[in-house]
């Protein structure tokens, strides 16, 4: 309850601040969950079917709230999905509800396919019965765990998606007295990963509980704590240094460009460049295309950004 | 644990090899007859004129301990002790107060220095081995556990009671070629709770949480009083995400056996997680007292002071883990996190070297990574 109070939703802030919430409305972080009848990955796909055994699964839209079904041949469970989590652009996973319980789909839906896959977790997860072919009972500690990051105030009703409070705290009080807030870009980097990676994962969240493997290149900040580069005091290697949150990510490799040879360049540290780093000998474009590979988790249908700056030898084996 | 099963009421009032002083055998008489709670105020007014009396300070910590009453009883036998350092019953008694109290290091202590005073293998003997095997395993310390228990093994092979102790302190010590061997002979004798406990502990070994879940689950229906049942369960349902359950079984443990340490632990981890931190140091602290120098608790409990924003407690604490413990990578892990809040760059630097050099390590030694 406490979160929903201090939750300030956009409409509030955009008063003051209309271009951070224009453009922070296209954002997938904003969109990162809704309402499964507003989903329009499901709109535009109102039919979706896989097969995997003995069991059959069905995602079907046609206005209101989307059915969800399992079938072994014999008997079906339904259930109608509640919600959608996550933008559309790898994927979506979908929560239904049962007997007052929420439950994650053993299917998701992966954009680089145009259909149904497991969800991450799933694909060793016992289904002996029809029930557990469905999908997962979510405890409410864990419920908390995803809508706390997926939305803004872990209590219902659900301001839905990654909202202006959920990363500039003290925006209650701002609001109703215009009161100073906590002035984001004088954080250190490490500063910047600790707050991006209460949802994103810290290095602290990685190094302590895995994954030691190929999974976890998912979570950005503890690869980018690991970069040779790394500084935890240089805002230049911060999360923030090359994305700006009220934006979408740029796809555009070049574009990072600028923020690498920050420090990768002859500069002047009578300029402002405190921390000079080694002058790349191949080239000074599309540093990002060598040196943070895309990386691909199996069954995730998708190619990561590897966060790890680094060189990267022909055959290296994944840096855990 | 199964050893609180086997504990009988050792806590006997003192044979007097000659006549006891008058206000003593009264006191005594009261007693015997079983009115432990009528002979308390006359061992005190009898105390008070024999301060130093041993027979008096271990017949009152006796009453003091039948009336549930054990922090007192042991302050009499610390007493009792302090004037007769190798007396037996004295020594017996407080160990098994400290046992009923959970104090598992001390009863330990215990009763290893009463074991070699007893016959081997007398009905006394078996006691003894099976409530100290009991300390060490709630303690951890599996190996110390299945040694003393070898030798009635190979005396006793059908002792179901020893099969169950056993197999556990096997089971826990990740030895489960001959644990299977020990849950084997149980399972010969028909389901039980017993069996079904260790069938779980095994599961939960091999991270097979929802068999696990099943056979916990089973042996609960079974014998819901049987203790590390509960505790057991809640630890396959925190392998399965189900913190709320979890809790739940862990609470239900409890009240079974309030000394279960992976219960108090796991309390203390979970009110931690919800940010319950004063809940938290309370379980921890619990927790503490039944491992005394455990480093996992030491270092939960220096994760609350992170969490709860105590750093330099926190500093304090880890620095001091790490003296103790140097290659616990998770206290490695927390500190230089500790160190970066605290704007000490470098050795928040220096600590995440270390975390990486032990990774490395720990993966090199990994099967699959060579």
């Amino acid at each position: 309850m406490m979160l929903l109070l201090l939750a300030v939703a956009v409409p509030a802030c955009a008063g003051c601040h209309p271009a951070e919430a224009k453009s922070h409305a296209s954002t997938p972080m904003m969109q990162a969950l809704m309402p499964a009848r507003d989903s329009s990955v499901l709109r535009d796909n109102p039919e979706l079917r896989t097969r995997r055994g003995v069991y059959e699964w069905t995602l079907r839209s046609s206005g209101g709230d989307p059915v969800y079904s399992v079938s072994d041949g014999k008997q079906t469970v339904t259930a109608k999905l509640r919600w959608a989590f996550g933008f559309g652009v790898l994927g979506q996973t979908f929560v239904y509800e049962k007997d007052g319980a929420l439950y994650e789909s053993t299917m998701s839906y992966y954009a680089a396919t145009k259909g149904l896959d497991y969800t991450p977790g799933h694909v060793d997860r016992p289904q002996r019965n029809i029930e557990e072919a469905a999908g997962r009972l979510i405890d409410p500690a864990e419920v908390r765990r995803c809508f706390g990051c997926h939305s803004t105030g872990s209590a219902e009703p659900v301001n839905t998606g990654v909202q202006c409070s959920h990363c500039h705290a003290d925006t209650a009080q701002h609001a109703v007295s215009l009161s100073k807030v906590t002035k984001l870009r004088q954080s250190s980097s490490e500063e910047i990963s600790g707050l991006c990676g209460a949802c994103h994962r810290t290095w602290e969240d990685i190094a302590t509980n895995g994954p030691k493997d190929i999974n976890n290149v998912r979570f950005q900040p503890y690869r980018l704590a690991n970069s040779k580069c790394y500084d935890a005091e240089d805002r230049r290697i911060s999360c923030t240094a090359c994305h700006e949150p009220h934006t979408p990510a740029s796809h555009v490799t070049a574009g990072y460009d600028a923020k690498c040879l920050a420090c990768h360049t002859q500069g002047n540290p009578a300029q402002g460049n405190r921390a000079q780093g080694n002058v790349c000998k191949v080239g000074k474009r599309d540093c990002v295309t060598c040196h943070m590979p895309k990386t691909a988790i199996p069954g995730i249908h998708f190619g990561f950004t590897d966060h790890w700056i680094r060189v990267v030898r022909p055959g290296e084996t994944y840096p855990q | 644990m199964a050893g609180a099963q086997f504990l009988i009421a050792l806590l006997a009032i003192r044979v007097f090899g000659q006549q006891p002083p008058e206000a003593l055998a009264e006191a005594l008489r009261v007693h015997q007859a079983g009115d432990a709670k009528a002979a308390l105020p006359l061992y005190r007014e009898y105390l008070k004129e024999h301060p130093e009396s041993v027979d008096g300070l271990v017949n009152f910590g006796a009453a003091l301990a039948h009336e549930g009453l054990f922090d007192e009883a042991i302050r009499q036998y610390d007493k009792a002790l302090a004037l007769q350092p190798e007396n037996p019953q004295v020594l017996l008694n407080l160990a098994l107060a400290h046992y009923k109290t959970g104090r598992y290091a001390d009863a330990s202590a215990g009763f290893g220095k009463v074991l070699p005073r007893l016959q081997p293998f007398s009905a006394p003997h078996r006691q003894i081995s099976f409530l100290l095997a009991d300390c060490d395993i709630r303690l951890g310390q599996y190996k110390p556990a299945i040694e003393l228990l070898n030798g009635y093994d190979q005396k006793t092979p059908d002792d179901m009671a020893l099969a169950y102790l056993l197999g556990t302190a096997l089971l826990k010590d990740k030895q489960s070629e001959r644990g299977g061997v020990v849950i084997d002979r149980i399972l010969r004798k028909g389901e039980s709770a017993e069996s079904r406990l260790l069938m779980g502990t095994v599961k939960l070994n091999s991270l097979d949480f929802t068999g696990a879940r099943d056979e916990l689950q089973r042996a609960a229906e079974l014998n819901p009083k049987l203790p590390e049942v509960h505790g057991s369960l809640g630890l396959a349902l925190l392998g399965l995400s189900q913190n709320d359950a979890a809790t739940a079984e862990f609470r239900r443990e409890l009240e079974v056996d309030p000394n279960n340490f992976a219960a108090v632990f796991q309390l203390g981890i979970l009110a931690k997680q919800e940010q319950r931190y004063a809940k938290a140091r309370e379980f921890l602290a619990r927790s503490l007292r039944l491992r005394p120098g455990d480093p996992a608790v030491l270092y939960q409990s220096a994760t609350v002071d992170v969490a709860s924003g105590k750093l330099e407690e926190a500093r304090l604490e880890l620095e001091d883990l790490i003296r103790r413990s140097p290659e616990f990578t998770e206290a490695h892990v927390s500190l230089a996190g500790v160190y970066y809040k605290l704007k000490r760059k470098e050795e928040g630097d220096r600590e995440r070297a270390i975390v990486r050099r032990l990774t490395a390590e720990a993966q090199a030694r990994q099967p699959a990574s060579r």
